[in-house]
């Protein structure tokens, strides 16, 4: 083993019953080497056997989000009539959400790379969302898959506003998190948009670059915005006021539809009851078995079917894409039986439940943790 | 009148993030503004051959006689891309718009080839690069000697079929082509038909298995083509052929009357190593591997997973062409070297230090 890692493990939530098997955790315990080649073996496999099925997957979800978003825009061209308006509000709703969930979030993972498709590519996939592919592929790809839970160095844990973990020393600001979770939530793509100039504000604190990113980011905003509630709506300017309202509004609905979802969806993914936070000292020196151990106790995922899979864009198997971030999607579900049996035969928690039961934690802790001593 | 480029821009305002083709070639595969293509047949030429013709996209510029496309198909859901001749006559068409063929010769353990003969079904979408290459002869100009081998056959038969078609006054060309067997040969009817029927063309094929067993020399040259040190000559074959061929017309200083496309891969032949363990760094891709040995950068890029522009993967089409920023790499044909700054063929490229690149 090459870890030094000492059993100082802090759980969540601890005095939680479900937490108990993490907090039992003797991270030095494990046996690592092991751990990471049976893990090695099970990413070994899959990127073997990928082949045609794999890819008429991957084209076949982008073709389902472009007849939606096409059906969803020709629907709100007639959305003065309300049950045309909820169609298309509907159809716009998931595409987006496909879009940025199961096709942008795992393209941009290098997910589909393999398959040498320059229109399927992390290089040049740009996502339906204001923040600029390349500024998330710094923060998500590399800050928070590198540094999975590690205090300090994740920008993602509770996104640098939320009190998320007990470790996090409490301010009076702290009260007002309740709203600003909120707020996060319905703005969630504003947030995403922020995190990067967020993180190299915190960083370097350097003016310069950190005015690159903001400039970068203004100008996704404006094409987005522009194109959602400029002209699309414009289009409609002959049926008269209605018609371009009913068609900025459909637009507006959506965008926050797709905040919600991907909020709730990615909050369930690192931060309900059990997760494990992680200190710098922790993960110094960290082999292979190490991070492999560190993305399952710090990842939760949740239960649900096909659908359920599709629309969160896998992430219900939030700990197998964080163990393999990029192996496609569609492969999480069928190795999720080995990963949990590997997990729980090397004495790791594999933490996963209903997804009201995840999110729920999610909330208590976020209200428990607005108060000083919460 | 509103331009097309006005067009362009404001319709990718409403499709913006993505391009407008995304939408354009959902809605029909060749309405996008990529070119694309799609089979509408496929023909058996000989066991190992099928002729493939392609419906291109409405942004198809046409092609003159001689050059070649390079074909994005996907095999085992992984896109390859390699150069075909296109070997219709330019204006082939159908009523439902224009046509071109490629002919196909599938190379044992060959992944595209053997996909494009064999397995390839009308209706299959492929991508197709604007037509390239140099092997055009002008017809007009002078006399032509065509010397050719197996597939090499190819930009050949494309010049013939335009012939054929335009009949141009004062032709003169020679087709000398070598196959091992008359099996084994492309579109060996055909190749007679046109011998008789073009004024001015004559085809010569030896079958370098059966009979004489001859493949070309000096005598041999002399004896089916007297004028040949007068034509402008195009040589299409495989590398040993390649090699007789230039041999021969350097000797008689005849160098730059010589066209030459290799119709195989490469072979490391450098004189000077390739530095086995290397580190190659794709700059753009932010992406660094360990150079093995005389596996080209072409197909290091491949196997990390970059989307690299390429085609012929014999160092003909520079599809793949990419700027060295730092270090030096050793061209795997000659043993030729390339520096910083300049830009090399990542498919016949290996790295002789540490290397950069602009990819």
């Amino acid at each position: 083993m090459t870890t030094t890692m000492e059993p100082q493990g802090r759980t969540a939530s601890p005095e939680t019953p479900q937490a108990a098997p993490a907090a039992a955790q003797d991270l030095a315990q494990v046996d690592l080497d092991a751990l990471a080649a049976e893990l090695d073996a099970v990413r070994e496999e899959v990127l073997a056997s990928l082949g045609e099925d794999d890819a008429a997957y991957i084209r076949g979800v982008i073709r389902l989000q472009r007849t939606l978003e096409l059906a969803g825009r020709a629907l709100l061209a007639a959305g003065v009539f309300p049950p045309a308006w909820v169609a298309g509000t509907a159809a716009l709703s998931l595409s987006k959400i496909l879009e940025n969930m199961e096709i942008g979030h795992n393209v941009m993972h290098g997910q589909w790379d393999w398959m040498r498709d320059e229109d399927v590519h992390s290089t040049t996939w740009e996502w339906d969302n204001v923040c600029p592919s390349r500024q998330w592929k710094h923060t998500h790809n590399h800050v928070h898959h590198q540094w999975t839970n590690v205090e300090g160095r994740d920008g993602d844990i509770g996104y640098g506003i939320l009190r998320i973990d007990d470790s996090q020393p409490w301010r009076p600001r702290h009260l007002a998190q309740p709203l600003v979770f909120v707020g996060l939530a319905l703005l969630f793509e504003y947030g995403v948009g922020l995190h990067d100039v967020e993180i190299e504000l915190g960083r370097s604190g350097k003016q310069r670059s950190t005015r690159d990113k903001l400039r970068e980011t203004f100008a996704k905003v404006r094409s987005q915005v522009v194109k959602d509630y400029v002209l699309f709506p414009a289009l409609l300017t002959p049926l008269g006021l209605p018609s371009v309202l009913a068609a900025a509004s459909g637009a507006a609905v959506a965008n926050v539809v797709r905040n919600l979802w991907s909020f709730a969806v990615i909050f369930c993914g690192h931060f309900p009851d059990g997760v494990r936070i992680f200190t710098e000292e922790e993960v110094e020196g960290e082999s292979r078995g190490g991070w492999y151990r560190r993305q399952i106790l710090g990842s939760a995922n949740f239960d649900g079917g096909p659908l359920m899979h599709l629309m969160s864009g896998n992430l219900d198997h939030q700990i197998e894409h964080h163990l393999f971030p990029d192996l496609p999607s569609n492969r999480y579900a069928q190795i999720a039986p080995k990963v949990r049996e590997i997990c729980e035969r090397h004495g790791l928690h594999y933490n996963t439940a209903s997804f009201p039961r995840q999110f729920g934690t999610v909330v208590r802790k976020v209200l428990r943790l607005s108060l000083p001593f919460g | 009148m509103i331009s097309p480029g006005v067009v362009g821009r404001a319709l990718a305002r409403l499709t913006t993030p993505f391009d407008p083709d995304a939408y354009l070639s959902f809605l029909h595969p060749l309405w996008g503004t990529k070119l694309r293509g799609v089979v509408e047949a496929v023909t058996p030429v000989t066991a190992e051959a099928a002729a493939i013709t392609i419906r291109p996209s409405a942004g198809w510029p046409g092609h003159v006689p001689g050059q070649f496309t390079t074909l994005g198909v996907d095999v085992r859901g992984v896109r390859h891309h390699r150069c075909y001749s296109i070997t219709s006559a330019p204006g082939t068409r159908d009523r439902r718009g224009p046509l071109i063929e490629v002919v196909v010769q599938a190379v044992p353990g060959g992944t595209v080839s053997q996909h494009l003969v064999h397995d390839v079904r009308p209706g299959e979408v492929v991508r197709l690069s604007a037509p390239a290459g140099e092997l055009t002869p002008d017809v007009h100009a002078g006399p032509v000697l065509f010397v050719t081998g197996g597939s090499g056959l190819t930009p050949a038969l494309g010049v013939l079929r335009a012939l054929d078609r335009e009949r141009p006054a004062g032709a003169d060309v020679v087709v000398l082509h070598h196959a091992t067997d008359p099996g084994r040969c492309l579109h060996l009817e055909e190749l007679e038909r046109l011998d008789r029927t073009i004024e001015g063309v004559r085809i010569t094929t030896t079958f370098t298995r059966t009979g004489p067993r001859r493949h070309l020399d000096a005598e041999r040259l002399e004896h089916l083509c007297p004028d040949w040190r007068e034509r402008t000559a195009y040589v299409c074959g495989p590398e040993a052929m390649v090699a007789t061929a230039t041999d021969l017309w350097q000797r008689e200083g005849l160098g730059d009357r010589l066209l030459v496309e290799r119709h195989t891969q490469p072979r490391a032949a450098a004189a000077a190593a390739p530095l086995d363990g290397a580190t190659v760094r794709f700059a753009a891709s932010g992406v660094e591997v360990l150079a093995e040995g005389s596996t080209s950068l072409l197909e290091l890029a491949e196997r990390a997973g970059l989307p690299a522009p390429a085609g012929c993967r014999s160092g003909i089409c520079h599809t793949c062409s990419t700027r060295l920023a730092e270090g030096c790499t050793l061209d795997l044909r000659d043993g030729r070297e390339s520096v910083a700054g300049e830009h090399v063929q990542l498919c016949v490229s290996a790295a002789a230090s540490d290397v950069t690149l602009d990819l």
